[in-house]
């Protein structure tokens, strides 16, 4: 994938781990060039086994059609190992994207991380 | 690392001359001892001798009290002397011998014996010679000694006359030198004792009365000294008196008896040992050796260490080049800008020149890239023609090959460039096959040359230079996969693409499609203009999947979105969303659908369905616009998922205007184009034809994007009212 020296990445992720619910926060923008990145932090997550991964969507700027695609392959991924997917909202063009395809209704969102760590305990 | 190689030899050395001098210090101290107690030994000795000698000496004091007041000689006296004498000392005898005179020799003779003397010869006794005065022997204690003594004359002999004389003038007891004793053949001395009577002789003088004489034989003397000293020694004047071994050298201790100096020598008790010393060197080579052994040791294990130390070194070293070219190389997308990557890595760090070649589709190879240490030399490479043999050998046999200077020549380049080959000289040349999964798919050239002297190519760097031409020939494929995926994908999604549109009297048509070049893209744009009965559909569809992937699903829903439209867009979406879904878990699209009933003179009416898609506007003749509502989710992965028609109407003049989301998502350096900009452009262009709507969209988006890449983009437009005569 090479990354363009002059710009920095434009997805930010953090991960961690905890008490069985593997959280992923992503920060910046979701698209063709940074889609990777996301598919390696959430194989990173899986490998220790939570029950559930969390998809934090709240700081994410922008998200594309490969976005849309990324979120299906790792809520598939999950159903195959039995592990739950859910995911906090995004806001702005996130949210709209996901209201003009309705996704918010298919995946599992939840309004905050608090509400999403008190669901999946 | 090699200066400290003295040191080992220098420290043998060390240790060696050390044990010698040890060996030589534990030698002269043996020795030292050895003198030492030599020295004792014959001190023992002369100690024991001359206190023999001395006691010998002092026995014959007081023989003065042997007279009678007349002057003669108490027979008894003397006999009782000479056994007190004899008990103490190793004397075998002891005699008396008066002094007689000429006269006086007859009366002798008649009374004890005849007076005698050796013959010239030593061996017998013969009658002394008329002299004027005589000492005969004529008492001897013990008696059973007297055979052939009796008569003796001791002035007879020169020996014990010189004795006698000295004895007589220094008035005590006096020993003769080492001679023949009277007596078969053993050497001893003599000593005397002069007995001086009371009447002063003539002249006034003491008067000789006579001797008493004791003689001490050699071999007495030396077992008395043997029995308190160990060991060889000699008793001598001059003349061996005694002795005991062999002795030659040694020690020697000289003392006055009897008016002679005696000198006792000694033979060394033992030899010095030479166990001291061997002892020393044993040790000494013992340690020097282990020392050697050790110091071998560490320097094998030294060189050990630094071999290993190199090998890992040159391993890291491949490891660090395999990896730079491989991230040179994954910078770039296509096969001639990989290859170009690749060479311009390897120089000048591997190789002052590299050529790389591609095979061809057809087949025949051909260079690809050129990388030298000038821009001269490359563009002489450059500008020559020819591969040289050995880089097709290299391509038909699939051997990476070393090439010393003989054979490089005609080799590298071809006999033509004689030019290019004279400037090169090159020194060593590695040839090696980039080997794909099924046939070579280049070559790879890396040349020395001799004007920067550097060492030539070893084998080391020939299995390097193979690793790399095998990651280049794993770049070089990938890469031209991808340029013939993309390929497909482009002559596929163009084939899928309508052809000319539709023409509907009453209805302007206009439809864009701008392929994306943002690099290997996602997903496929579709549109589609159809009539169907009387009545005409649209469609804009965003398919997912890549190239060829996409490519398919688009025909896909393009053909079941057009077979399943009877009568509202949201069945037919719901047939799409069902055939998208048995595709696969990630396989979906998004689309938005209008379907629009004959044209009247009051407009038309219909039924949209959108999707999960960007909503389409409609445009008023006046310029006002309206986005549709969404009334469905993504197509093709929510389960139960419901799509819903709504009715639109377009009065004469208006517009519906259908788009993909690659518009309003277009990213420039001012951030994304965005739905507030299109509603402006769309805004300013009310009234105006479909094409020239579809133009000024464009133009927008375009200046928005400012060349840089972008995803695809689609526009359709529909106007009513006025002739379709664009088309």
């Amino acid at each position: 994938m090479g990354l363009d020296a002059e710009n920095p990445p434009r997805l930010e992720i953090t991960r961690r781990v905890d008490d069985g619910v593997g959280e992923i926060a992503l920060q910046g923008e979701l698209d063709l060039a940074t889609a990777g990145d996301l598919e390696a932090a959430f194989s990173q997550v899986v490998a220790e086994r939570p029950r559930a991964v969390l998809l934090d969507l709240s700081a994410l700027e922008f998200m594309d059609s490969t976005g849309i695609k990324t979120l299906l392959q790792l809520e598939r991924r999950c159903g195959k190992s039995d592990v739950r997917f859910a995911l906090t909202e995004g806001s702005g063009a996130v949210s709209r994207l996901f209201a003009l395809t309705q996704l918010d209704r298919h995946f599992e969102v939840f309004g905050s991380r608090d509400a999403a760590r008190s669901a999946l305990a | 690392m090699r200066a400290w190689r003295p040191v080992p030899a220098l420290t043998i050395l060390a240790l060696l001359a050390a044990t010698a001098a040890g060996a030589v210090f534990a030698w002269r101290a043996e020795r030292d001892q050895a003198h030492e107690e030599d020295a004792a030994a014959a001190q023992r000795a002369a100690l024991a001798a001359r206190r023999v000698m001395d006691a010998s000496a002092a026995s014959m004091r007081g023989v003065d009290g042997l007279l009678d007041p007349g002057g003669r000689l108490r027979p008894a006296g003397f006999r009782e002397f000479a056994r007190d004498v004899l008990a103490a000392l190793p004397f075998p005898a002891m005699a008396w011998a008066p002094a007689v005179t000429g006269e006086q020799r007859t009366i002798y003779e008649l009374q004890v014996a005849a007076i005698r003397v050796l013959a010239p010869n030593g061996r017998r006794l013969v009658a002394a010679p008329r002299r004027p005065r005589y000492l005969p022997v004529t008492l001897i204690e013990p008696p059973d000694r007297s055979r052939g003594v009796l008569g003796f004359d001791l002035l007879g002999d020169p020996v014990r006359a010189e004795a006698v004389r000295r004895s007589q003038k220094r008035r005590e007891p006096q020993i003769t030198r080492p001679t023949l004793l009277a007596g078969p053949g053993r050497i001893g001395v003599t000593q005397f004792a002069p007995v001086f009577s009371s009447a002063p002789g003539p002249g006034g003088r003491p008067r000789l009365a006579g001797v008493v004489g004791a003689e001490l034989s050699g071999g007495l003397l030396a077992r008395a000294v043997a029995r308190q000293v160990d060991g060889d020694f000699t008793i001598s004047d001059g003349r061996v008196l005694a002795s005991a071994g062999a002795v030659g050298g040694g020690e020697t201790t000289s003392f006055p008896v009897g008016g002679r100096t005696w000198t006792v020598a000694t033979d060394p008790v033992g030899g010095a040992s030479i166990l001291p010393a061997l002892s020393v060197v044993l040790l000494g080579l013992v340690l020097t050796g282990l020392v050697a052994a050790f110091m071998v040791e560490q320097s094998r294990r030294e060189r050990r260490l630094e071999e290993e130390r190199a090998a890992a070194e040159q391993g890291a070293e491949r490891q660090r080049v395999l990896a730079r070219t491989a991230d040179a190389v994954e910078q770039h997308i296509n096969v001639e800008d990989r290859l170009e990557a690749l060479a311009e890595t390897l120089v000048p760090s591997f190789a002052d020149l590299c050529i790389a070649y591609e095979v061809a589709r057809d087949g025949r190879l051909h260079r690809a890239a050129v990388a030298a240490r000038s821009p001269e030399l490359a563009d002489a490479v450059r500008s020559s023609e020819g591969l040289g043999r050995a880089v097709t050998d290299a391509v038909d046999s699939g051997q990476a090959q070393l090439l010393a200077a003989e054979r490089l020549d005609p080799m590298v380049l071809s006999p033509a460039d004689a030019e290019a080959r004279r400037r090169m000289e090159p020194s060593s040349a590695i040839v090696a096959p980039l080997p794909g999964r099924q046939q070579v798919v280049g070559a790879l050239t890396l040349a020395r040359l001799g004007a920067t002297r550097r060492p030539d190519f070893n084998r080391g760097e020939l299995e390097l230079a193979t690793e790399i031409a095998e990651q280049a020939a794993y770049a070089v494929e990938n890469a031209q996969l991808y340029e013939r995926e993309r390929s497909i994908a482009t002559t596929l999604q163009r084939a899928l693409l309508p052809g000319a549109l539709p023409r509907i009297p009453g209805v302007d048509l206009a439809a864009s499609y701008q392929s994306g070049e943002a690099g290997n893209r996602v997903g496929g744009d579709l549109y589609d203009a159809f009539e169907s009965g009387a009545e005409m559909a649209l469609l804009v569809a965003d398919v997912s999947g890549k190239g060829a992937e996409a490519a398919a699903l688009t025909a896909l829903v393009r053909h079941t979105f057009k077979a399943s439209l009877r009568d509202d867009p949201a069945g037919a979406t719901a047939a799409v969303d069902r055939a998208v879904r048995a595709e696969g878990p990630d396989s979906f699209c998004t689309l938005a659908a209008v379907r629009l009933s004959a044209p009247a003179d009051d407009g038309v009416g219909g039924l949209a369905c959108v999707a999960g898609h960007p909503p389409p506007r409609i445009l008023k003749t006046g310029g006002g616009v309206e986005a549709l509502p969404g009334t469905g989710p993504l197509v093709g992965v929510v389960e139960d998922a419901r799509f819903d028609s709504v009715p639109l109407r377009l009065g004469p003049g208006d517009a519906v205007v259908l788009f993909t989301d690659g518009l309003v998502e277009a990213s420039g350096p001012g951030g994304r184009f965005g739905e507030e900009r299109l509603d402006e452009v769309l805004a300013s262009s009310g009234g105006r034809g479909a094409q020239e709507v579809i133009d000024r969209v464009l133009a927008a988006w375009s200046e928005h994007a400012r060349g840089a890449p972008q995803d695809d983009v689609v526009v359709l437009v529909l106007r009513v009212g006025g002739g379709n005569g664009i088309g």
